[in-house]
């Protein structure tokens, strides 16, 4: 480790000579201070290398633009995604999954037989009464392929022949981090990647001036529950794999931006000379990480023309907003996020991941879920339209859903024009769209209660190695080694869903 | 007993067989370091160790000998290690005889001996580890010479074609029990390296009775618990897998153990999973020759995004973003004619071709996918595309298109989706409708 400076480390400027030369003594210092002790820490780096990270195993991924090598596996369908996450669990009941035999049944005793002796949570189990709840809201069948969608939907009823609904998904857990984390990195305790980092990792970037994976939550949400950075962090993956959340106002992405009075002019040369000395320490120490820490560099370089560019709204024509909505004249909005997603998508991006709020509807749901219905619906279904015409549909993939459904019982008092409705992992609804999947069609059923899958039920695992299937990606063979066994995102489990391919 | 005495004894030779290794190797170095360093003192040791050699290789060629008896082994490759084992010892012998008396020969016939001696030992080494490894063992993953893929066997047009014996059963013995029943390692006098030696058996009889499967002294032995005495592979070797069993069993029950009967005649769930390990052509295999990454990166250089769309096919999508174009598209282009059959997905959205550049285009015959919006092109233009007979999703939103220019894209047999908004064409016109006659998805504005 003492060949620090025979590495071509010279630079011809005089002030970085100098530093080379403190550097010198710093770390004559650090060498006869530790002594053993960094001889010792010599050598559990050097463990480390043979058994928990493996980084000489892995690819060193610092710039390939590329994904590693061998992917994808298969012809892919999608080239891009984006996944409208509806976080808090819409109710599937009061949307998309209709169940006219409530009606009659409004208010009466779910039966014993239905439950099944399933474990509720701890919000309703000490109910005396489960009445079953018919949904306030009209249904009505759509488009030629004569989709159900509540009256709370009008604009997503138009573009029923675009969508493919799953109506048995299910997932293992109750609450909502666990079913969030769940969905987005295939395991319900936090620490795994996510599933754009999968994409990151695996199939490398489109565009070298973007990150791959970008995240929008919507500033107009009821934040009822909350969301965390974990949720689309790189886990164990080399971490410019994580997704990057854009904001709305004045810096989309926080620290891009030029400190006040300095202009730049030296940026590059500053990063270079950087880049030349994380490489050095990258030769000692052969920490992935390292090279991750080169790349965001670069990234974020890049970034500070491609961000402002690309968040400029300037050219986009007034049709637009009133496609989406007025909302979507305000950064941040579900609506302008929609939007947002949309010239990302132009700009292939391969993963956009929004956020929407508010869907945890335990009581008071009728009227809550118009506002949430109102928020979202128009600019949904304007961005299904928008990439529809410019002929994106073809290569984007857009997933639309929760993390779990709600409970076909009133949650509280049931009362004439009231009831909410409790977390539902059984069943509960999910649409795709775009690319490889079949439009106007409908996977999976639910019984006439929709409490249970009856037919072709779809596991989290399941969506998940169907997407992967759309890239080209064979989910049992997407893996990453770390703490010496291998990963990947469908854990042990996980079969692609067929019936909704095209 | 004596027989069992026997097999006990042998056994010991693949590990006495070190010790003459490391004696007559030891010997020979050792008379090295006397000669070339003129340590003439130290010509006791060499004696002595090639003494310790001699005798060692004496008891380890007679242990051998007690291992060859005690079965599994036989043939060409047995008759060699035997000789040359036996050459060792007596050279071994000769070698320490002549260093002894060393006064007695020419330095040349010394050395001439301990060369030879040297040279028998590493043939020996290498017949004994070819016998216990097989004779691919030591070559298979050398860089040089070519490389078989162990898991495939011969090219199928398709899976139609596939025998059960041949093409999946065949394999399957091949990795998991032929290291051990093979010609010339045949483990309780078992070949399983063709089909007639396969049904002949082994030393207990029959190991395959057609139609009854159950009594396959084959299928009970792979099926026992793995800690049971009888089980195959033996000695911790990777055991069969579920699928495998299932599938040679059906081979003995329904198939009768017919080594001719296909595939296709088994359960689906069977072939589903016997499909992938299949060589059939076509599918899965290279539609196009890989370009090499230097290519790509050059490509790259000029501001092309390139990716490949999968591994197995060579097939590549190609992305000219709007701002690399700068007004010199058409010189790029022609940077893209050296892999024109790679390319399946292009697009050249608003990059500013022209009319002039479609007939470069419609050289790349591959194109699936093309997006081309937002550039000045005209019908005429557009006449040019229709030899791309690939095609299947074609972009000319924002051009100068209009309903003369559909004619020349109806010829287009395998067009699927049409973008057309923003065009001078009108839902209305009979192009359009002869389109979708033809069940292209013409898509207009919403």
């Amino acid at each position: 480790m003492n060949h620090h400076h025979d590495a071509p480390l010279r630079s011809a400027n005089r002030d970085l000579q100098e530093i080379e030369k403190k550097m010198d003594r710093r770390r004559f210092l650090t060498k006869t201070s530790l002594g053993i002790g960094s001889l010792a820490l010599g050598s559990l780096m050097g463990m480390e290398k043979i058994f928990a990270g493996n980084p000489i195993a892995q690819p060193i991924l610092s710039d390939s633009p590329n994904g590693i090598s061998g992917l994808p596996h298969f012809m892919p369908k999608a080239k891009r995604v984006i996944y409208l996450f509806q976080a808090g669990g819409p109710s599937q009941l009061d949307l998309f999954d209709y169940k006219p035999k409530l009606v009659d049944l409004h208010g009466q005793e779910l039966p014993d037989t239905v439950r099944d002796g399933q474990r509720l949570t701890g919000m309703s189990a000490d109910q005396s009464s489960f009445p079953m709840t018919a949904s306030a809201f009209k249904f009505q069948q759509y488009g030629q392929s004569r989709a159900w969608v509540s009256e709370l939907m009008p604009h997503t009823a138009e573009i029923a022949d675009e969508l493919c609904f799953i109506k048995s998904m299910q997932t293992g857990q109750i609450n909502h981090d666990p079913a969030i984390t769940f969905f987005q990195t295939g395991h319900q305790l936090p620490g795994r990647p996510s599933m754009g980092a999968w994409l990151s990792y695996g199939l490398g970037s489109d565009n070298q001036n973007l990150p791959s994976f970008i995240v929008l939550v919507s500033k107009d949400a009821v934040l009822d529950q909350p969301l965390y950075a974990r949720l689309w962090g790189n886990g164990f993956l080399p971490s410019q794999h994580q997704g990057i959340q854009f904001r709305s106002g004045k810096d989309p992405v926080l620290y891009l931006g030029n400190p006040e009075n300095y202009e730049g002019a030296d940026r590059r040369e500053m990063l270079d000379y950087l880049k030349s000395l994380n490489e050095v320490q990258f030769d000692t120490y052969g920490d992935p990480e390292i090279n991750a820490r080169i790349a965001q560099y670069e990234m974020a370089f890049r970034m500070q023309t491609s961000v402002p560019e690309v968040t400029d709204m300037s050219s986009e024509p007034d049709w637009v907003y009133e496609m989406y909505g007025e909302e979507s004249r305000d950064p941040g909005t579900y609506a302008a996020n929609c939007l947002m997603a949309r010239k990302l998508i132009e700009k292939d991006v391969k993963f956009v991941q929004l956020y929407h709020q508010g869907w945890d509807q335990h009581g008071n749901l009728p009227g809550s879920i118009k506002n949430q219905c109102k928020k979202t619906d128009q600019a949904t279904a304007a961005l299904i339209k928008d990439l529809k015409q410019r002929g994106l549909l073809e290569d984007t993939l857009v997933v639309w859903g929760g993390e779990f459904g709600r409970t076909v019982y009133s949650q509280g008092t049931l009362s004439p024009d009231n009831y909410g409705r409790d977390h539902h992992p059984r069943c509960f609804t999910k649409w795709m769209c775009g690319a490889g999947v079949k439009p106007g069609f409908t996977h999976g059923e639910t019984d006439e209660f929709g409490y249970n899958v009856v037919k072709d039920p779809v596991h989290v695992h399941d969506l998940q190695a169907t997407i992967l299937h759309l890239f080209g990606i064979d989910h049992e063979k997407l893996t990453y080694k770390h703490q010496g066994r291998r990963f990947r995102l469908t854990d042990v489990e996980g079969h692609v869903v067929k019936g909704i391919l095209s | 007993m004596t027989e069992d005495l026997i097999t006990f004894i042998g056994r010991f030779h693949p590990v006495w067989v070190h010790l003459p290794i490391g004696f007559l190797m030891i010997g020979v170095l050792l008379k090295s370091y006397v000669v070339l360093l003129k340590k003439q003192n130290l010509q006791e040791a060499v004696n002595f160790t090639l003494f310790l050699g001699a005798v060692s290789a004496l008891i380890a060629a007679l242990l051998g000998y007690l291992l060859s008896q005690s079965g599994g082994y036989e043939g060409n490759l047995l008759d060699n290690h035997l000789a040359a084992g036996w050459l060792t010892v007596v050279l071994s012998g000769i070698a320490w005889w002549v260093n002894k008396n060393e006064e007695r020969f020419s330095g040349k016939i010394n050395y001439s001996v301990l060369g030879l001696l040297m040279l028998t030992l590493f043939v020996t080494g290498h017949f004994g580890g070819s016998l216990t490894h097989g004779e691919d063992y030591l070559t298979a993953y050398a860089p040089f010479g070519e490389k078989q893929e162990e898991s495939k066997g011969r090219i199928l047009a398709s899976v139609e074609e596939a025998e059960v014996f041949t093409d999946v059963v065949q394999p399957v013995l091949k990795s998991k029990c032929q290291s051990c029943h093979r010609e010339g390692k045949t483990k309780g006098e078992l070949n399983m390296s063709s089909y007639e030696s396969l049904l002949k058996g082994g030393e207990n009889g029959p190991v395959i009775i057609p139609a009854d499967a159950e009594k396959s002294e084959l299928i009970r032995r792979v099926s026992l618990p793995s800690d049971h005495d009888d089980f195959m592979p033996a000695e911790g070797k990777k055991p069969l897998t579920e699928e495998e069993i299932q599938l040679i069993t059906w081979w003995i029950e329904k198939g009768n153990a017919d080594p001719k009967i296909s595939l296709m005649e088994a359960d689906v769930e069977l072939i589903k999973w016997a499909k992938p390990k299949l060589n059939i052509l076509g599918a899965e295999k290279m539609l196009v020759a890989a370009i090499d990454t230097l290519r790509i990166m050059e490509l790259e250089k000029k501001g092309f995004r390139v990716r490949i769309l999968s591994q197995e096919s060579g097939a590549l999508d190609i992305v000219l973003p709007e701002e690399a174009a700068r007004g010199q598209v058409s010189e790029l282009l022609n940077a893209l004619l050296p892999i024109k059959d790679q390319i399946f997905w292009l697009s050249l959205a608003g990059t500013g071709i022209q009319d002039s550049d479609l007939s470069l285009i419609s050289q790349f015959s591959n194109l699936h996918r093309l997006r081309i919006e937002n550039n000045p092109i005209t019908d005429s233009g557009i006449s040019a595309l229709k030899n791309l007979t690939k095609l299947e999703v074609l972009n000319l939103n924002g051009t100068m298109i209009s309903a003369e220019g559909l004619e020349f894209l109806a010829e287009i047999k395998s067009l699927k989706s049409l973008y057309l908004w923003n065009t001078a064409v009108k839902p209305e016109d009979k192009g359009v409708k002869d389109m979708a006659l033809a069940e292209v998805k013409v898509v207009f504005g919403s």
